[in-house]
């Protein structure tokens, strides 16, 4: 089911947590809302679930074309995964993902049979059909989370809300547990619209990723588009580190080398788009001194700073190229940049 | 290795976080010893000198038992009472914000620090035949009547024609359960509160958007969060009003077999000099109070499992 939300406002005591947010999320399609914290994006999220309630004068709610922005949560059919999961402490694994099926009407609850058969179903799905009669104190952080994925699945949602779903674990369940959503959605392809703070996440998990910033959207495209082309500098700035020049490019990217700081307009380039060599063969290059080396596997960091100006630049390359060119602290060097970026004006982050 | 280590963490004490562990666990002994043990042996020593027929004697006179009687329906009366209305109370203080709030708030505490001799005459002015709300329908009806008088009617309504509106009140063993809820009403209130702002309201979010109605989600996600503070809160109150005294003599009738109270024996008899049959009487109230409150334990426990065992 396609979700679209049409210039939402929302504010808190003053404070503007949305604003003039529009969204359109198609129809299976796994969506990342990204952003800092206050950025506003978890509103948005719960604004879509109907847990929050929009600003009056707000644009429509709309799930596939109906507008739902006047009905309660419970009426919207969303499967909600809240950041700490919020699983009912004192219900086993099995009662917190029957809630759903429990909690119907009794005209409309199933069988007993019925709920147990597709309470087993679920479990299976989240690979925790031995853990039914623990109790949520007595399971795992990345084994509380897929109860709860479970849990908001079996009242089958047409649209699936993660509120930071991987937020709580350390990195290796979180990764873990990435590519397991990943592989979910592709099996259940239901609409999902998932929070994260984490860049890498939202670009490794996501069909389409939305940049959200004090509670506006800055870009909203996929991964790919995202990352290469980011509309504007809080973008760039937000997916990673980051290299910035008070200059503007001209042309190839080496004008930055020669240019000073008042050439009006900044360029930035990602660390791994440093190039270091050892001669300056066709003049382009930017004299630097290598003040520092760090490893970070296959990768290494180097910290230089340009001969003429100070300025510190941080490249990154692989470990096999650092090799090649038998880098040592002190070392003098020449730098080239490749696909830089250049915005008119700088805007802070 | 790391299996050892497990190993011998688990045998070792898990929290000494106060210095002095025999000094302050004997401190604790001899503080209990000599706040209740000892007065509670006493009791049981005293009780003792009256021989088995004596205390049989004494305690099942009818008089004594009528006085069980009341005491108990009156004091679960009143703790059940105090069970819904209490836990409505801490709700409203917890989760509704409204202007003076804060004021009714601390008025909760007001029957703990109120002399409950006070209370007890505040209630029966307040409450008996004659009081000002126990006599309303004597009150309205004559008001009514000196209306009518100035408008030139006459008598219209005779002194009883109004007297259901003074109906509950002018029964003076209601007026002991009023007295009892009165001086019960912290209780639950001060117990389930803490819960309740500890209570995250993220859970109701979930129960919210699974489809739960908000009978099922106060049923099946709060009520069982706060079941083990409000049965203890429920137990309080229970346990205080059954050794209420200071109030209750005030607006009850007082005669005996009737609107006497067990504590009222007690002190019956300590006046004539039986102090042995006075504390008989107590050690059949503590029986009593004790089976209540390991019912009321074991029915905390009970549904704990039962919840558990769905």
């Amino acid at each position: 089911m396609s979700i679209e939300v049409c210039s939402v406002n929302k504010t808190f005591n003053q404070f503007k947590a949305l604003d003039k947010v529009s969204l359109k999320v198609e129809t299976g399609e796994l969506v990342a809302l990204l952003g800092p914290s206050g950025s506003g994006k978890t509103t948005l999220l719960r604004v879509i679930a109907g847990i929050e309630a929009a600003d009056p004068g707000s644009g429509p709610i709309l799930f596939d074309g109906r507008d739902v922005s006047a009905q309660e949560a419970g009426k919207r059919r969303i499967g909600f995964v809240f950041q700490h999961y919020a699983l009912f402490k004192h219900m086993s694994v099995f009662e917190n993902v029957a809630f759903g099926l429990r909690a119907k009407p009794w005209r409309l609850r199933s069988k007993e049979a019925e709920i147990r058969a597709k309470v087993g179903e679920l479990l299976q799905l989240v690979q925790l059909q031995n853990f039914a009669q623990r109790y949520p104190s007595q399971i795992s952080g990345g084994q509380r989370q897929r109860v709860a994925l479970a849990r908001a699945l079996a009242v089958e949602p047409r649209v699936l809300l993660l509120d930071e779903p991987f937020g709580a674990l350390d990195a290796t369940v979180r990764r873990e547990l990435r590519r397991w959503l990943r592989k979910l959605h592709r099996r259940i392809h239901v609409t999902t619209v998932l929070v994260t703070h984490d860049q890498e996440e939202a670009l490794d998990v996501s069909d389409r990723v939305a940049v959200m910033n004090e509670g506006r959207i800055e870009q909203f495209d996929s991964p790919e588009a995202i990352y290469d082309s980011p509309a504007n500098p809080f973008v760039f700035k937000f997916l990673g580190s980051y290299n910035l020049f008070h200059a503007r490019k001209t042309n190839a990217g080496d004008a930055v080398a020669a240019s000073p700081a008042d050439a009006g307009g900044v360029t930035f380039v990602r660390p791994h788009d440093i190039e270091i060599r050892r001669e300056n063969s066709d003049g382009f290059g930017i004299a630097a001194r290598i003040n520092h080396i760090g490893f970070a596997g296959s990768l290494v960091n180097v910290e230089l700073a340009r001969i003429d100006n100070d300025t510190v630049v941080d490249a990154a390359l692989p470990a096999h190229a650092y090799k090649d060119l038998g880098l040592k602290p002190d070392d003098r060097v020449f730098i080239r940049l490749r696909n830089t970026r250049s915005f008119d004006e700088d805007f802070s982050i | 290795m790391s299996e050892n280590a497990a190993a011998f963490r688990s045998t070792t004490h898990p929290s000494r976080l106060v210095p002095g562990l025999p000094l302050t666990l004997g401190y604790t002994l001899f503080y209990l010893s000599v706040l209740v043990l000892i007065p509670l042996a006493g009791m049981l020593f005293k009780t003792a000198q009256l021989g088995w027929s004596d205390f049989w004697q004494t305690v099942t006179d009818p008089i004594v038992v009528a006085s069980y009687r009341l005491t108990f329906t009156a004091s679960a009366i009143a703790a059940a009472v105090n069970g819904v209305f209490g836990l409505i109370v801490a709700w409203v203080l917890v989760r509704e914000p409204f202007l003076g709030r804060r004021l009714f708030d601390a008025l909760i505490d007001f029957p703990f620090a109120l002399p409950t001799a006070v209370a007890g005459l505040t209630f029966s002015s307040l409450y008996l035949a004659d009081g000002w709300i126990g006599g309303l329908g004597r009150h309205v009806a004559g008001s009514i009547n000196g209306v009518a008088r100035l408008a030139g009617f006459g008598e219209v309504l005779s002194a009883d024609a109004l007297s259901w509106l003074s109906f509950p009140y002018s029964n003076t063993n209601t007026g002991i359960v009023l007295v009892l809820i009165f001086v019960g009403l912290p209780f639950v209130v001060r117990t389930v509160q803490p819960v309740l702002r500890d209570w995250d309201t993220e859970y109701e979010h979930a129960a919210l958007s699974l489809g739960a109605s908000r009978a099922t989600i106060l049923r099946r996600v709060i009520f069982p969060a706060i079941l083990p503070a409000w049965l203890s809160g429920l137990a309080l109150a229970f346990a205080r009003a059954i050794g209420e005294y200071g109030s209750v003599i005030f607006i009850a009738g007082n005669i005996p077999g009737k609107s006497q109270i067990a504590p009222l024996q007690i002190v019956t008899k300590l006046d004539d000099f039986r102090t042995a049959e006075a504390t008989a009487i107590g050690i059949v109230l503590l029986f009593f109070s004790l089976l209540m409150l390991l019912a009321i334990n074991g029915l905390e426990w009970w549904m704990r499992r039962r919840e558990r065992a769905t």
